[in-house]
């Protein structure tokens, strides 16, 4: 009884963990019919895996155990007999368990417009894979509907979103779990993935490919909304920075603008165009910094701005350890009202 | 005449105990030694770089190792244990059993034997100068371009990896041919390849599948260190290469290895399961065929390494087919074992427990591997912790617990002493215990999207507590690792006397003194069965002297599937010329690695030199032949 009880106990914390949670990354708790159709898949052959295992091991216990013998005797050495296992056990139930599984793989694949070719989509997001962040471009019509951001996608809730993913760098994967399985970003190659989240919430991924030293912290954050907020967050992204306003903030501006942070990061409709580091334009409305490594907060952007090799050893960010005092104050103000 | 017969073949076979002896010998079974001896080393360097990766992972967000440092230890894990690890040990088995198996007197070219062992030990050494320049490879054993190419891998690092890969890819191809020609050309007369040991199966099938994959792991290490070094673009795309060439080559010699370092271990298994059921193997015929098909079809599975590359829907069922029925030969050999337990009188050795527990883990991550199969589910857990999983059942627990197996069940034959079966035992349930704690916990991980190759994670995600967990099976798993060496040491001295044939089993090394003595047994054995020991047949039964060979190094080669005589083999004596010609190969490789042209001249033409000397015809030798 006691026994009983500790294993359903022992079960349910371990269903509960896969079911996830709110900060959940399982692969079983799908937010997407994607991921909702792979992890039907994934429990049916989970299922069959562990009783499958389960069975074998008692098979081979029950097997080693029910007679005994001794080394000084043997069977004759032109003994035969035995074969119906090996024709059972090793072919016909092995045949049928995968056949099956084959089947519902490739009918499966089926729902899955990933790798079909070019010609047939029209991306609304460009993913770029970078050591180690993500550049978003939305691709709208015309291109005055275009703008770039990092690390945050924001998809409007319950219809697909078409992605094209690609790299600047190495090869990364673009990976989250509750939505999508993974798909490579790979140099000279364009792939595409339908994303499609079917309640609002946030959504975390990561880097699915080794891609050095900080592929741990690559993540990714996919915000599904309503599609009236969405439409609503699309038209607050296309705008160019927000003018500072404040004294700390103007002062921030200056001291962006006279030091080497401009020559890596874009600030739109400022002289900060520089290209090979996040988009910074509304920084202040996205949750993290570092690729979702950290919460975006005043603490954290100071330590980033003057610590960042401590917080994400080999980033490209350096460590820009002479920013103190009023400079840093006002510079970390100056990025939280680009909103 | 005995004893003077014995004196003769001992004079003749055996290698004086010198430093010049040490360093020159051909001896097949010395050799097998220094392989195993030399794999169990590298064994223990790759625990415990594993150990200190799980010290790191043990809590989230820790910092006992920098990100850089973590690459180089898992990238060093990888390669050490896939490469220098559960290939070499598997060699090192056969190279001493084979010829044992056969009843020849050593293998068909003893000295390139010699020269293979010395370019493993060497191309080890090579890779591991790299830590002590603080510049270890950090691409991961799989090391994907262009990741590991010069912009972003500007260190000497890949640079190890791709000179000690292609110095060990010389060795082992070396090795394969010399498996398939002693196979082939040296069994005893009587062997018709129907009546072989499905060991010899096993090794002949991954040794033409080595000779096969391993050119294009050879090749992919080239274009790497020539686009690294010497400017080409193989796997530029900037300059029109293609990254994903390097994952085509990597692969199609990669799925084979696997096959590679796991059928001999299933051969030792078939060996080894029959001996402690008492009777023969249920379906040999099964087995063999399977052995020999899971090498076919094993070129044509590579691409599931690769589900997640963005490929049409046809090339991609076509892979996780093959995937799926590679599966049914190796479920045949499950279903084989454990017929062969049911319809035996099993004795529960320890050699017995690994052999068991070998099957357990290799269920376990078989039916693991069915899931990957399954090509949506595959993108989901491929590269998580799920697949980390997957690789270590299937590589521990079919390579490494069939080579404990192997240990205590052959060790008392190379060394003559038993080892303690209590302790035996023991270490087995520490290992097994310690192994599913460690690597079973990995499965959910995986499945709750931990991704592998990251040196560490936040906290809040629910992976901690597992981590630990983990973390703690794998220091038993260790632990019952050491004590399986301690019982190896005190064996020594201390074990029971083995005798010829301590398990009443039925195959040809077993008729040898044990350890052998230098020429293996005095008569050439003739075989009837596939049972020679416990048939009715006398194999040394040889009244005329006709089989005894003493006139020089020589041994019986036969036709290749019957096994009827066709010569008197002459093996060549100890020599030296085979360490010479390693070190040779060694310096060509370590300036290949830092492209000194004149020292690569240099010892360019020092190798040429003593291969000259080496391949010189010796017109005395000829008479005999």
């Amino acid at each position: 009884m006691i026994r009983r009880i500790t294993l359903a106990t022992v079960a349910g914390t371990a269903l509960a963990a896969l079911a996830g949670c709110a900060t959940s990354r399982s692969t079983l708790s799908p937010a997407g019919p994607a991921a909702g159709s792979i992890s039907w898949l994934e429990w049916s052959v989970l299922i069959v895996f562990l009783v499958i295992s389960f069975i074998m091991w008692l098979l081979l216990l029950w097997a080693a155990t029910r007679k005994r013998g001794s080394l000084a005797t043997h069977e004759p050495w032109n003994i035969g007999g035995g074969q119906s296992w090996i024709l059972i056990g090793g072919f016909a139930i092995p045949f049928l368990v995968l056949s099956a599984f084959f089947l519902l793989s490739t009918v499966s694949l089926k729902s899955f417009p990933v790798h079909d070719g070019d010609s047939m989509h029209h991306p609304e997001i460009r993913v770029i894979g970078h050591q180690w962040w993500w550049e978003i471009q939305y691709l709208g019509h015309p291109e005055d509907r275009q703008f770039t951001t990092a690390n945050e996608i924001h998809i409007p809730v319950g219809r697909p979103v078409d992605i094209e993913l690609t790299t600047a760098d190495v090869i990364h994967s673009f990976w989250v779990p509750r939505l999508h399985g993974k798909v490579d970003l790979i140099p000279g190659t364009r792939n595409y993935i339908h994303v499609q989240a079917n309640a609002p919430g946030n959504y975390t991924g990561q880097c699915g490919e080794y891609c050095g030293e900080q592929h741990a912290h690559m993540l990714l954050l996919v915000v599904a909304q309503p599609e009236k907020d969405y439409q609503e967050w699309y038209a607050q992204q296309l705008n160019p920075a927000a003018m500072p306003t404040t004294a700390e903030a103007l002062h921030g501006r200056d001291v962006f603008m006279g030091a080497a942070c401009s020559l890596c990061h874009q600030i739109r409709g400022t002289e900060a165009h520089g290209f090979v580091a996040p988009d910074l334009t509304h920084i202040a409305s996205r949750q993290n910094i570092a690729a979702n490594s950290y919460a975006n907060n005043t603490a954290n952007l100071e330590a980033w701005v003057t610590h960042a090799q401590s917080l994400k050893p080999g980033a490209e960010m350096p460590n820009l350890a002479a920013f103190n005092g009023t400079d840093l104050r006002d510079l970390v103000a100056f990025l939280q009202q680009l909103k | 005449m005995s004893a003077a017969v014995q004196q003769r073949l001992l004079e003749l076979w055996e290698t004086p105990k010198t430093l010049h002896g040490l360093l020159s010998t051909v001896d097949h079974k010395q050799i097998a030694k220094r392989y195993i001896g030399t794999a169990m080393v590298f064994l223990f360097i790759g625990g415990i770089e594993a150990l200190i990766m799980r010290i790191q992972l043990a809590r989230p967000d820790q910092n006992i190792l920098g990100p850089e440092t973590y690459d180089q230890i898992f990238t060093m894990h990888g390669m050490t244990m896939i490469f220098w690890y559960a290939s070499p040990i598997l060699s090192g088995f056969g190279v001493y059993l084979v010829p044992l198996m056969i009843g020849s007197r050593d293998m068909a070219f003893p000295r390139l034997n010699a020269f293979t062992y010395w370019t493993y030990l060497f191309s080890g050494i090579l890779l591991y100068i790299s830590p002590f320049l603080g510049q270890a490879p950090h691409g991961g054993w799989f090391a994907y371009t262009p990741y590991t190419s010069v912009p972003y891998s500007p260190g000497w690092g890949m640079d190890f990896y791709n000179t000690a890969l292609i110095l060990l890819t010389i060795s082992t191809t070396g090795g394969a041919i010399n498996f398939i020609v002693t196979i082939l050309r040296l069994r005893a007369p009587g062997m018709s390849i129907s009546k072989m040991p499905l060991f010899l199966y096993s090794t002949l099938t991954v040794s033409f599948v080595t000779v096969f994959a391993l050119p294009a792991l050879t090749v992919a290490n080239i274009f790497l260190e020539l686009d690294r070094r010497w400017a080409t673009h193989f796997f530029d795309f900037a300059r029109g290469g293609t990254p994903l060439l390097w994952q085509q080559l990597f692969w199609f010699f990669g799925h084979p290895w696997v096959y590679i370092i796991f059928l001999p271990a299933t051969g030792m298994i078939s060996m080894i399961v029959p001996v402690f059921s008492r009777r023969p193997i249920v379906g040999y015929p099964y087995v063999a065929v399977s052995t020999v098909l899971t090498g076919l079809v094993g070129f044509g599975v590579w691409v599931h390494h690769m589900f997640a590359v963005g490929m049409g829907g046809l090339a991609m069922s076509f892979f996780s087919a093959a995937s799926m029925t590679i599966s049914i030969f190796t479920i045949v050999q499950i279903f084989a074992w454990v017929a062969t337990i049911w319809k035996g009188w099993p004795v529960l050795t320890t050699s017995m427990y690994f052999a068991l527990g070998f099957i357990a883990l290799l269920v376990v991550g078989g039916l693991s591997g069915v899931v990957t199969a399954v090509i949506p589910v595959d993108w989901q857990v491929t590269d998580t912790y799920f697949v980390v999983s997957h690789i270590h059942y299937v590589l521990v627990g079919a390579n490494m617990m069939p080579v404990f197996a192997a240990l205590y069940y052959w060790l008392p034959k190379m060394t003559g002493r038993m080892l303690d079966e209590k302790l035996g035992k023991i270490s087995f349930w520490i290992m097994f215990i310690g192994f599913n704690l460690a690597f079973f916990p990995m499965h959910i991980l995986g499945v709750l999207g931990m991704p592998r190759r990251i040196y560490t994670y936040k906290a809040g995600l629910g992976w901690g507590s597992t981590n630990m967990l983990m973390t703690v099976g794998a220091f038993i798993l260790a632990f019952g690792i050491l004590i399986s060496l301690i019982n190896f040491f005190r064996s020594l001295k201390l074990g029971a006397i083995a005798g010829k044939n301590p398990w009443n089993a039925d195959t040809l090394e077993w008729s040898t003194e044990s350890p052998p003595e230098p020429y293996g047994s005095v008569h050439i054995p003739t075989v009837i069965s596939r049972h020679p020991l416990w048939d009715e047949h006398e194999e040394e039964e040889d009244p005329n002297g006709e089989r005894v060979l003493d006139q020089d190094r020589l041994t019986l080669s036969s036709s290749w599937l019957d096994a009827e005589v066709l010569a008197l083999a002459r093996m060549p004596n100890d020599t030296i010329l085979p360490l010479l010609l390693a070190i040779g190969f060694m310096a060509i490789f370590v300036a290949l690695t830092f492209q000194s042209m004149w020292v690569i001249v240099g010892a360019l033409v020092y190798s040429f030199a003593i291969a000259a000397v080496w391949f010189w015809p010796k017109p005395e030798e000829g008479e005999l032949a």
